[in-house]
Order: C-alpha cells, then sequence, then structure tokens
C-alpha cells in the first residue's frame, strides 16, 4: 500500500515538473534551449576549424597534426572568447576592475586572433586557385627541346618520371586569369568573415537581455525538484512513523513464538499417540483402532506429517 | 549516517532479523532494507531440529524395542519420557531464539528510530533551502 502511495507521489511530483519546465519553456525561443545553443556554437567551430584549416594548411610548415591542433585552438578561441564576453555582460552586478580586465582580455584574444587570420587570409588569396590555374605540364609546354622531354615526344609517349610540374606566373594581361583573381577576392572575403559571423552568433546566443529573468526561472524550478524531494522525504517519514506507531514488533514476536511452542505440543501429542498405537497394534488390542483414529487426525492438525 | 546504520545493521540483525519474504541475509538485502525500513521483522522461528530428527527415527527405535524386548504386554506410555525430553529441548531451542528475537526487536526499532531523524533532518534541510530560494526569488528584481 506504501509502495503504491509512494509511486503515485512520485508520478505526480514528475507531471508538476515537467508542466513547471513546459511553461518556462513556453515563452522561450528554442535557440534559448541550452542543447540547440551548445550544439550551435560547436557547428560554429567546427565551422571555424574547416575555414581556417585551409589557411594554416598553406602557410604552415609543420606536421599536420600540430596544425590540426593549432586550428582546433584558434577555432575554438575565436568562438569561446564571445561566450566568455557575453557570460561577463550577462552579470550585471559584477562591474569590478577584475571582471573589466577579464572581459578586456577576452576581447583581446578575440581580435587579435581574428585579425591576425584575417590578415593571413587576405596575403594568401592569391595561392587561393594556384592548384587550378597556375600548373602547367613541363613536357608539353617545352615539347620543341626542353631538358627533361626528348624533342618532338608527346604526353602520352613520356615516362612517368620524366613529367613535371611547374608553377607559372598568372599575367594580368590575360583575361581568365584576371576573372579569377576576382574570384579570388571574393572568396577571401567571405572565408574571412566567416570566423566574423560564427563568433558573433556565438555571442548572440550567450548574451543575455535580461539575466534575470532567467535567475528566478531557475529558482523557481529548483524550487519545484526541492519540493518534490521534500515531498518522498515526507511520505518516507509518514510511513516509518505509521510502522513505528501501529507495528509492536514484541507482539508479533510472540504471536510466532506462540505458534511455534503451539506446533511442538502438537508433535508431542502425536509421537506419544504413534508410539502408543504401535505397541497396542503389537498388543492385539481393540484400542488400537481408536488410537489409529486419534493419530490421523494430529497428523492433519500438524500438517499431514506422518512417520 | 549510512555507516552507522549498516553497523547497526550488522550488529543487530545478522545473526537473526530478515526481512519479510527474505530467506538469508545477503548483501542485497541489506542494503534493500538500508533503503526501507518499513517492514523489517525478526525471522519465523525455526522448527527445532532434534524434533524432526527424532520423528524420523522414532519408528526404528519402537521396532527395536519391539523386537529385542520378548513379553506380552507392553506399559503403553513407555516411549513417553523419551519423547518428553526431546520436546521440552526443542521447547528450549526456540526459547533462545526468541531471546535473540528481543534483541533483533530492539535493533529494528533503533534502525527505524535513527533512520526517522534521518529523514527528518533531510526533510528540514530541504525545507530551509526552499525558503532561502523563494526569498531570493523574491529579491531578484522584476524587470520589464
Amino acid at each position: 500500500m506504501f509502495q503504491n502511495v509512494h509511486n503515485v507521489r512520485k508520478k505526480q511530483n514528475h507531471a508538476m515538473i515537467r508542466a513547471e519546465m513546459e511553461k518556462q519553456h513556453a515563452g522561450q525561443s528554442f535557440l534559448l534551449n541550452p542543447y540547440v545553443k551548445n550544439s550551435i556554437i560547436i557547428i560554429c567551430m567546427i565551422a571555424d576549424m574547416a575555414t581556417l584549416y585551409s589557411i594554416f594548411e598553406l602557410q604552415m610548415t609543420e606536421q599536420q597534426i600540430l596544425t590540426i591542433i593549432i586550428t582546433i585552438v584558434i577555432a575554438g578561441a575565436l568562438n569561446i572568447a564571445p561566450v566568455l564576453l557575453a557570460l561577463c555582460l550577462n552579470d550585471k552586478e559584477d562591474r569590478s576592475g577584475l571582471k573589466k580586465m577579464q572581459m578586456a582580455a577576452f576581447m583581446g584574444v578575440f581580435l587579435i586572433l581574428f585579425v591576425s587570420t584575417a590578415i593571413l587570409r587576405w596575403t594568401s588569396r592569391e595561392e587561393l586557385f594556384a592548384s587550378e590555374a597556375g600548373i602547367v605540364i613541363s613536357g608539353m609546354q617545352n615539347s620543341g627541346g626542353g631538358s627533361s622531354g626528348a624533342p618532338g615526344t608527346g604526353l602520352q609517349d613520356m615516362e612517368p618520371q620524366n613529367i613535371e610540374l611547374s608553377n607559372i606566373n598568372l599575367k594580368p594581361q590575360d583575361s581568365s586569369i584576371r576573372g579569377v583573381t576576382m574570384a579570388q577576392n571574393a572568396c577571401a572575403l567571405i572565408l574571412l568573415l566567416e570566423p566574423l559571423a560564427t563568433s558573433a552568433v556565438c555571442f548572440g546566443l550567450s548574451y543575455e537581455k535580461d539575466p534575470d529573468r532567467k535567475r528566478r526561472q531557475l529558482l523557481r524550478l529548483q524550487n519545484v525538484r526541492l519540493r518534490q524531494q521534500r515531498d518522498e522525504y515526507q511520505v518516507q517519514i509518514a510511513e516509518l512513523e505509521q510502522e513505528l506507531a501501529e507495528c509492536n514488533l514484541e507482539e508479533y514476536d510472540r504471536e510466532q513464538y506462540d505458534t511455534m511452542r503451539q506446533q511442538i505440543e502438537l508433535y508431542r501429542q502425536y509421537f506419544k499417540i504413534h508410539a502408543r498405537r504401535r505397541l497396542a497394534e503389537k498388543d492385539g488390542t481393540a484400542n488400537a483402532a481408536t488410537l489409529l483414529l486419534e493419530e490421523s487426525k494430529l497428523v492433519q492438525a500438524i500438517g499431514g506429517m506422518k512417520l | 549516517m549510512g555507516e552507522k546504520l549498516n553497523k547497526l545493521f550488522k550488529r543487530t540483525l545478522k545473526p537473526i532479523g530478515l526481512p519479510r519474504d527474505c530467506k538469508e541475509l545477503d548483501c542485497g538485502s541489506m542494503l534493500w532494507h538500508a533503503a526501507s525500513n518499513v517492514g523489517i521483522r525478526p525471522v519465523t522461528y525455526q522448527f527445532p531440529r532434534r524434533i524432526y530428527e527424532f520423528s524420523k527415527s522414532l519408528d526404528e527405535e519402537i521396532d527395536t524395542f519391539l523386537t529385542s524386548v520378548d513379553c506380552d504386554r507392553y506399559n503403553e506410555n513407555y516411549f513417553d519420557p523419551v519423547i518428553n525430553i526431546t520436546c521440552n529441548l526443542g521447547i528450549t531451542d526456540i526459547d533462545r531464539q526468541a531471546q535473540a528475537h528481543k534483541r533483533a526487536c530492539l535493533g529494528i526499532r533503533e534502525i527505524q528510530n535513527v533512520e526517522l531523524g534521518r529523514l527528518r533532518l533531510k526533510k528540514q534541510e530541504l525545507e530551509e533551502q526552499i525558503m532561502k530560494n523563494e526569498q531570493e526569488e523574491a529579491y531578484v528584481p522584476e524587470r520589464t
């Protein structure tokens, strides 16, 4: 019975918490859901990693793993710094010098990293499409008498080891190459602004116009949970108090003892009658039949056991 | 608090005290008990083994007696003394169990009282926290 009451109470409490949470989430944008918010921040970091990796791969001469680690760290810093800055701004009560220094540090880290990556991106824009525009096959270029290929030899006739790749300088007078340079500039600009956009998104998601409202909601939610726990304790206390008031353990134990004692007394009678009956049978007296009847009654009383 | 309960449990219930529907006091049933202290009872009394053994050997003894004694009539109360002694010893056995059960009852009560105190303390802590949160909530300014 107690278990049922307990379960019903538990279900009621869960329903109450769910209703309270739904009520609180009803007026909020789904973007304020912490799971959605964190997922968007992670997606922004991944997008920044992909963008920045292309520059670092081009510019850095370290091992690839180091390049990947640097990319992850910088992409993380570019997105975490605005989030931390927004959290500092949310705390409107604390405007101490330390807080201001923290905010300045986050801002500084973000600006340094963003400006540096932007410069890198802008300066390396010419190499952005190098793999498509700047590669020629030397065997074809020097088909008239180069050092690597025999004179008059076509590409299909050359040995693979004799084929060389070399870059050629882009000539501004070439109209097709001029078109690629425009694309480079546009692309560089987009990729340059991409970390800024993702950082702005992260900042926007973390910054709250009214942090007090959130604080109140958190307190209400916490109170609902605390009340649920309190009610559970209340049920347990009621159960125990009832147990202490109603259950007399000594009396219960006495009943058990008396039952066992009665059973032993029944066995005592049964053993005596059984022994007498056996002896009477041996004697051949008429009393044996009476004793047999009495014995069978006792057998039933002690639970059907028969010697 | 939990440790204290466990110690109490081991001290008082290990020899005899078992929950209802529990055959032996293993670790699982101890933990179950620690979680719910409602419905703990001393174990039911064990039927004395000596009476059980006697019931199995009684027929054999009667047969031996009948074959070894050569006379026409027997005293019909011949086996009564041995039956009485065996049953009295069985009663002594359950008296011993009863002594242990008395200790168990005290132990169970102690466990339940300690648990009740713990639950009341927890409830009081939670109520204080709820009150504190409500005050804090009222303090947070309402902005429109």
